[in-house]
């Protein structure tokens, strides 16, 4: 319930409530310094302004002070004159100076960081009338004074806030160090004649549950800058493989002897203007063109037993390697092996210190590591670069190098192995709880534990044993006992712990399986061993070995697993086989971290009865949705007993077009993590498939930045939609740069887009990028699209290509990166044979396509030039055209772009042609062209020349007449939605000069598309990042009633009033009821029905006919008197009820009272109007 | 331990993905620059050797990549890509000799083994083509549909009866009896002499997907056709007209479908 609880917290409070105080309201400790002379304390202490903010006093260290004495034990609110903020008679009145001496008093107060200090810092003052902030001799908050230096002379810029406390935004990200820390303000006066001046403050943060082992602003590293652009490998060809582990005066690494690094340095180190880095060490600028890595090193000292459980922060500008005791193990923005001219691949977060993902489990060994970083530009002409850094650790009762260690391997005088239960009847239940050392377990009389090893520990790799892959070095070895009698050895031993806990995380590697115990009880199995401890003998094998290269990670959950005090560890290690020849184990016991929910809820997979929510956590875990009509009314839950990190839950037996409330959890044994329901965490079925409703959809393409200008997109989109609901959320591929990583979605999408991602279901074609690391696994992982035709169309057998029904939209999201099916012919059962066959089958009225490489580009890309492009106006350009498509939408090309309505441009089915620009034909279709409409397709206007909307020129919309066959396709480029590159001729103009000749819009400007079907309308707007219309267009659908009396062969009159068929039926009518102009069918007139309470006219329709015919039923007592009309099409009656399309069909039921019908008798008929 | 070879060398064609939105042309010219200071940097002789490949200029890629091999006789990645720039100009056996030689360094990589399929199958050496393809798969943590449609494809080719359906089973039990794949197996059972199957097959897809009745009715008597079972192919017609009463309006009235049917009134009007 605790863990619980905390979620339910940040969900409701605000974060300050969450943290802990550090300084309160009305602190007392305080020293000061009045100045009620008017004198500048520099008058008689020089170096005063560079000294009193970080004075040596009281146990901590800072610089040495010998100005003014400042007076202590001063409690807070301080004030001369009156503040209303503070409440009257509370804290140290100062003495109020003269007028015109009223200028600048200073304070400062000692604060005690704990064991591991604090971060996420939050200070609230209430300040009269300016202050400057320090921490620990930093500047780390300014409030209403403004310049570079806050001294005696500085004055506020205005009148403080005397009323209430406000949150001041921090320089940075400071902490608060282990231990003792300085807090100082000094406070200023808006005029020296000012009456007032007034300072409380108050101080939060979250404590920090780690050692640090490097901290920022560390001192001892040595660095190497290159700023003539020489590569060091040029003198020194190993330099590459050496520099990050030198043999230094305590570190033993390897022999390096290229150009030397410059010692006793501090961080941050840095040239230019990072933008939060200051004092460190400063570089010079590089030579123009070589701004190139540098390189760094410190020892840094692992005590006793090393660390494990490492957590790394970073602000790295742009991008580094950071490499400890020779191995990588971390890279921020950098691909492959660091080299001097390794790029990064963004520009890098120069404002934030981020959390760095660790490369497998790093631990620091006993005594001195070495830690190395290597700091990359994106651009050889950057103007700036830097570094700083923090390496810490968790908390561990057991760690990595851990010593003292007893063991149990047993040997007999000729070297074989034994079985200890043979001298010991009872060894097999008493060894792993023994007493032992200061615990007191049960009685132990069989053979002794001895030593005091460390950890890892494995055979000594002699000739016949081998070593365990995975383990840290260096190991202690022990002696393996003769082969076909290695089969266990036993190991324990004591930890203290502060507290009793009950969630412990072990990460273990043991080769080949092992047996855990805590205290006595049995509390893990490794590897493949019986998960009953009574069957832990020194004969038990392991079935086959656990992984021996990485870690298993463990989460043990029970009342005081571990109690305060004195605690007992023990192992059994097993082999697959006596004969085996290695055997070895390192383990990590910790606290465990709380659970938490670490991405999402986010929607995918979506259709009329069905939903899919997805979470990711922290620990293994159930996964649970519980959902409703209301956020307090959740009646339904799906539980899967599924213990994973990556939840997924698919909802079905939902009703279709319904919005449900919802909130997700993960349990496991330790406890829970929800995020409760609340009025912006729902989701909505998608309507019955062929029913018209209106539908919003907003597309974003080559969205996978993390820039503030992706963010403003976004932002224009929400202020631009409101409250309205997103129904279909597109994105056009390259969601996620460089390289399409996991953590690359996490800052791309999932911390990009988290109002968007709870409530509208994400739909995604594959982009370049995605496929840059394992071929798009973490995209394909990350999503879950239909592969079964789950969500409407035909399934499809793969996440790389598939379709999914909204309403009347039919949409395809096609893969035009992957080899294999980019490239794909006829006939093998792939992407084209499905495309062609979902094509067939759909019978909504829009169809609207996605694939990344855009068919008509002249953008970043130009589609002339390269295959990607060209291969999609072979087969899957045509076949969508063949089928009716309305609307391609492409990314990849970083800009914006829009075609005319056109048909035909493309290969038509061949290998051969490769249908370049130079091909476009202007003429119309009916002229043997391309064109099916040359106008700009919008009602409101159009871009002109300078590439601005205006609202004069509107050529009107795009008109698809179904009984022609629905001629025309409208492709458009939305690639800009990350950023704007260039045009494919390298010129950077707004609006692009040599365009593709499809396209009559071409915009170098980020933005996003919204997209909005009515109907037989598709409306199409480009927002810019200010949520100005940029682009705008139409297409409307008719000749409905044309193309239906067109399917009737024989049939010359086609009139909408005729009777062909001679039926005493209308075609008209027929055509609305679903009948044929063929023959008699009588039967589809309408029914009344008098059985039940109300009377009740029922027929079926065509339901498209509402598009194009006005359908009214009138009712009347007299057939000469008054017919009351009931509308039936848009906006229809309350009375009349419309049933599911079932093939295009649906049912129309009317309700009548039989009160309209006094003397028993009704008259009903049915008129119909062509539009 | 690669640190400690004479020449550190894990070059990624990747590592300019974000420079990959400029023009190629510019792209090469930045390329250049970077080669004029600095000639010996590996990442960026393969990343140019790309980029000319894109440019289908091939001699100038296979200068870069001789070049590489010469300052980085380790790398693998040079291989594998000279391998599939061979393959586009079909000298198959020097790319099968240059995919050798990166599979001596990773042997593992399904990449690598679909293209020596394809490239197996481009000279007929079938036992290879259908051993890669198999490969491919079985080291894929999740393969994609297109991995096995390769192996079908090389089955049908070069397998037995036996290994193809094997094949099609396979592929089945990894993606589900998708229509396109059922559509597909229907084709190489009338091919193979099983068009009583194939017509089985058929009936599968139109249970499953019944808008598809109409093309996959189409489809059979079109298989029928071939085998000259005129009778069979007429009843499939008729079939396939009476399917298209309950085609969904909306269906009947695309173009391409219209035009599909009235090809089937006019094949059915005739003796």
């Amino acid at each position: 319930m605790k863990l619980t609880l905390q979620i339910l917290l940040i969900a409701a409070l605000p974060a300050s409530l969450l943290a802990d105080i550090i300084v309160a309201k009305g602190s007392s400790g305080w020293s000061y310094l009045e100045t009620t002379n008017g004198d500048d304390p520099d008058g008689s202490d020089s170096d005063y302004d560079d000294t009193w903010y970080n004075p040596s006093v009281s146990g901590y260290t800072g610089v040495t002070y010998d100005g003014p004495a400042f007076t202590t034990s001063g409690t807070a609110p301080f004030h001369y004159g009156a503040i209303t903020g503070f409440p009257s008679g509370t804290g140290t009145p100062l003495a109020l100076p003269a007028s015109g001496d009223r200028k600048v008093t200073y304070f400062y107060k000692i604060i005690d960081g704990g064991a591991y200090g604090y971060n996420n810092l939050e200070l609230n003052a209430l300040v009269d009338d300016g202050a400057a902030f320090y921490l620990n001799g930093q500047l780390i908050a300014t409030d209403g004074v403004i310049g570079s230096t806050y001294t005696f002379s500085r004055e506020a810029s205005s009148a403080g806030d005397e009323t209430t406390y406000d949150g001041i935004p921090l320089i940075g990200s400071p902490i608060i160090q282990p231990g003792l820390n300085l807090l100082a303000v000094s406070v200023h006066q808006v005029s020296d004649t000012s009456s007032d001046l007034g300072l409380d403050i108050e101080l939060s943060g979250t404590a920090v549950s780690y050692n640090t082992i490097v901290s920022s602003g560390s001192s001892g590293w040595n660095y190497l800058q290159i700023t003539n652009g020489d590569d060091p490998m040029d003198n020194d060809t190993d330099f590459d493989t050496t520099w990050f582990n030198p043999t230094t005066s305590n570190y033993a690494g390897t022999n390096y002897d290229g150009p030397s690094f410059s010692a006793g340095t501090n961080t941050p180190i840095y040239y230019g203007s990072v933008e939060v880095l200051s004092g460190g060490t400063e570089l010079t600028d590089p030579d123009p063109d070589n701004g190139y890595a540098f390189y760094m090193y410190k020892e840094i000292d692992g005590g006793t037993e090393g660390y494990a459980s490492l957590n790394l922060s970073m602000l790295a500008d742009d991008g580094a390697f950071v490499y400890l005791n020779g191995e990588l193990i971390a890279r921020d923005g950098v691909l492959g092996d660091g080299t001097f001219t390794t790029l990064t691949e963004g520009s890098g977060d120069e404002e934030n210190y981020d959390d760095i993902p660790l490369i497998g489990n790093p631990s620091i060994r006993p005594g001195t590591n070495l830690l190395a970083v290597s700091v990359h530009q994106n651009d050889y002409d950057s103007s700036d670069m830097g570094i700083d850094l923090q390496l810490s650790a968790a908390p561990t009762l057991v760690t990595t190098y851990s010593g003292e260690w007893a063991m149990l391997n047993p040997i007999d005088a000729n070297g074989d192995g034994y079985d200890p239960a043979t001298a010991d009847a009872d060894f097999n239940t008493t060894w792993f709880d023994q007493s032992y050392a200061s615990y007191t377990g049960s009685a132990y009389d069989g053979p002794a534990f001895t030593g005091s090893l460390a950890t890892p520990i494995q055979y000594t790799q002699v000739s016949g044993t081998g070593a365990v892959d995975g383990l840290e070095s260096p190991y202690t070895g022990i002696t393996s006992p003769n082969s076909g009698t290695r089969n266990t050895a036993y190991f324990l031993k004591t930890f203290t712990s502060d507290e009793a806990l009950d969630a412990l995380k072990l990460t273990i590697l043991a080769d080949d399986g092992a047996y855990i115990y805590l205290n006595g009880n049995h509390v893990a199995t490794v590897g493949d061993l019986p998960d009953d401890a009574t069957l832990d003998t020194w004969g038990q094998l392991a079935g086959s070995g656990s992984d021996e290269d990485v870690p298993e990670e463990i989460f043990i959950f029970g009342s005081d697993i571990v109690t305060a005090g004195e605690n007992l560890i023990a192992v059994s290690l097993h082999n697959t086989s006596a004969t085996s020849s290695d055997l070895g184990f390192q383990m990590v016991l910790q606290r465990a971290d709380d659970l938490e929910i670490l991405r999402g809820p986010y929607l995918q997979k979506a259709g009329e009865s069905i939903m899919t929510v997805r979470w990711r956590t922290n620990q293994e875990g159930a996964s649970i949705v519980r959902y409703g009509d209301s956020p307090t009314n959740l009646t339904e839950t799906v539980t899967l007993d599924n213990n994973t990190t990556e939840h997924i839950v698919e909802i079905s037996g939902l009703e279709p077009a319904t919005k449900y409330y919802y909130e997700i959890e993960t349990a496991h044994a330790g406890g829970e993590v929800k995020i409760e329901a609340s009025t912006d965490q729902s989701f909505q079925t998608h309507p019955v498939a062929g029913t018209d409703v209106p539908t919003r959809i907003w597309v974003i393409g080559d969205s996978g930045t993390t820039r503030d200008e992706k963010i403003a997109v976004y932002d224009a989109y929400l202020n631009l939609t409101g409250p309205a609901h997103t129904d279909v959320w597109l994105m056009l591929g390259d969601n996620a740069y460089g390289s399409g990583t996991d953590q690359e979605f996490q800052e791309a999408v999932f911390d990009s887009y988290p109002e968007l991602l709870k409530d509208t279901v994400l739909w995604s074609c594959l982009g370049n990028h995605e496929t840059d690391t394992d071929d798009g696994q973490p995209y394909i992982d990350i999503h879950s699209f239909p592969t079964a035709g789950e969500s409407g169309g035909v399934a499809s057998g793969s996440e790389r290509y598939y379709s999914f029904d909204y309403g009347n939209i039919h949409f395809i999201s096609i893969d035009s990166e992957t080899a294999s099916n980019a490239q794909d012919l006829p006939g093998g059962g792939g992407m084209i044979d499905w495309l062609e066959l979902d094509l067939q089958s759909t019978d909504k009225d829009w169809i609207i396509a996605l694939f990344h490489h855009g068919p008509y580009t002249k953008g970043s890309h130009d589609s002339d030039l390269k295959d990607k492009h060209i291969n999609t106006r072979r087969y899957i350009t045509p076949l969508l055209e063949k089928y009716g498509c309305d609307l391609i939408l492409n990314g990849h090309s970083h800009v914006y772009e829009r075609s005319m309505l056109i048909n035909g441009h493309h290969s038509n089915f061949s290998t051969d042609d490769t249908s370049d620009s130079s091909t476009f034909n202007s003429a119309n279709v009916t002229a043997g062209g391309h064109v099916v409409d040359a106008g700009n397709g919008s009602d409101l206007g159009s871009v002109d020349a300078a590439g601005n909307f205006n609202s004069s020129g509107a050529d009107g919309a795009y008109e698809k007449p179904v009984n022609v066959g629905e001629q025309g396709t409208v492709y458009s480029t939305i690639g800009a939605s990350g950023h704007a590159t260039n045009w494919a001729d390298g010129s950077e103009d707004f609006v692009n000069l040599n365009p593709h000749p499809v396209h009559i819009v071409n915009l170098l400007l980020m933005g996003s598309s919204i997209v909005e079907v009515d109907g037989n309308t598709l409306n199409f707007q480009y927002i810019d990042q200010d949520g100005n219309v940029r682009d705008d267009f139409t297409i409307k659908k008719d000749g409905y009633y044309e193309a239906w009396i067109n399917n009737h062969n024989g049939v010359t009159d086609q009139a909408f009033a005729e009777d062909p068929d001679h039926d005493g039926i209308p075609s008209g009518i027929e055509y609305v009821l679903g009948g044929t102009a063929l023959g008699p069918d009588c039967v589809i007139l309408p029914k009344l029905d008098t059985t039940g309470s109300n009377l009740v006219f029922g027929f079926n329709r065509l339901v498209e006919s509402a598009e194009d015919t006005t359908q009214i039923f009138e009712y009347s007592t007299e057939l000469d008197g008054t017919w009351t009309p009931l509308n039936i099409t848009d906006p229809k009656s309350s009375s009349v009820i419309l049933g599911t399309s079932v093939g295009g069909i649906q049912s129309v039921t009317i309700n009548i009272s039989p009160s309209l019908a006094p003397d028993g008798r009704l008259f009903g008929r049915l008129r119909v109007i062509k539009d | 331990m690669n640190y400690l070879l004479p020449i550190v060398l894990c070059v990624n064609l990747f590592t300019h993905a974000l420079q990959a939105h400029e023009t190629l042309d510019k792209q090469i010219q930045k390329a250049n620059e970077t080669l004029k200071s600095n000639p010996s940097d590996t990442n960026e002789l393969l990343y140019r050797a790309r980029l000319h490949w894109e440019h289908k200029d091939y001699d100038k890629a296979f200068a870069d990549l001789d070049r590489l091999e010469k300052i980085a006789p380790l790398s693998s990645k040079l291989h594998l890509l000279k391998a599939r720039i061979l393959t586009d100009l079909d000298r198959y056996e020097e790319a099968s000799a240059s995919l050798g030689k990166f599979f001596v360094a990773e042997p593992q990589s399904i990449d690598a083994h679909l293209l020596r399929s394809k490239i197996s199958d481009y000279t007929g050496k079938g036992y290879q083509a259908i051993a890669d393809a198999r490969v491919a798969i079985k080291l894929a943590k999740k393969p994609p549909l297109s991995s096995y449609l390769q192996l079908i494809a090389m089955e049908r080719k070069y397998g037995s009866e036996d290994s193809t359906a094997e094949a099609f089973a396979l592929a089945k039990s990894a993606v589900g009896s998708i229509p396109s794949l059922l559509e597909t197996q229907a084709e190489w059972l009338a091919e193979s002499g099983n068009p009583e199957q194939a017509s089985i097959i058929y009936t599968k897809i139109r249970e499953k997907t019944p808008s598809l009745s109409f093309t996959i009715w189409l489809d059979e008597a079109y298989m029928w056709d071939k085998l000259a079972k005129k009778s069979y192919a007429y009843h499939a017609r008729l079939q396939a007209k009476e399917a298209w009463k309950s085609l969904s309006p909306k269906i009947q009235q695309r173009k391409a479908m219209t035009e599909k049917y009235k090809s089937l009134l006019l094949s059915l009007k005739k003796p």
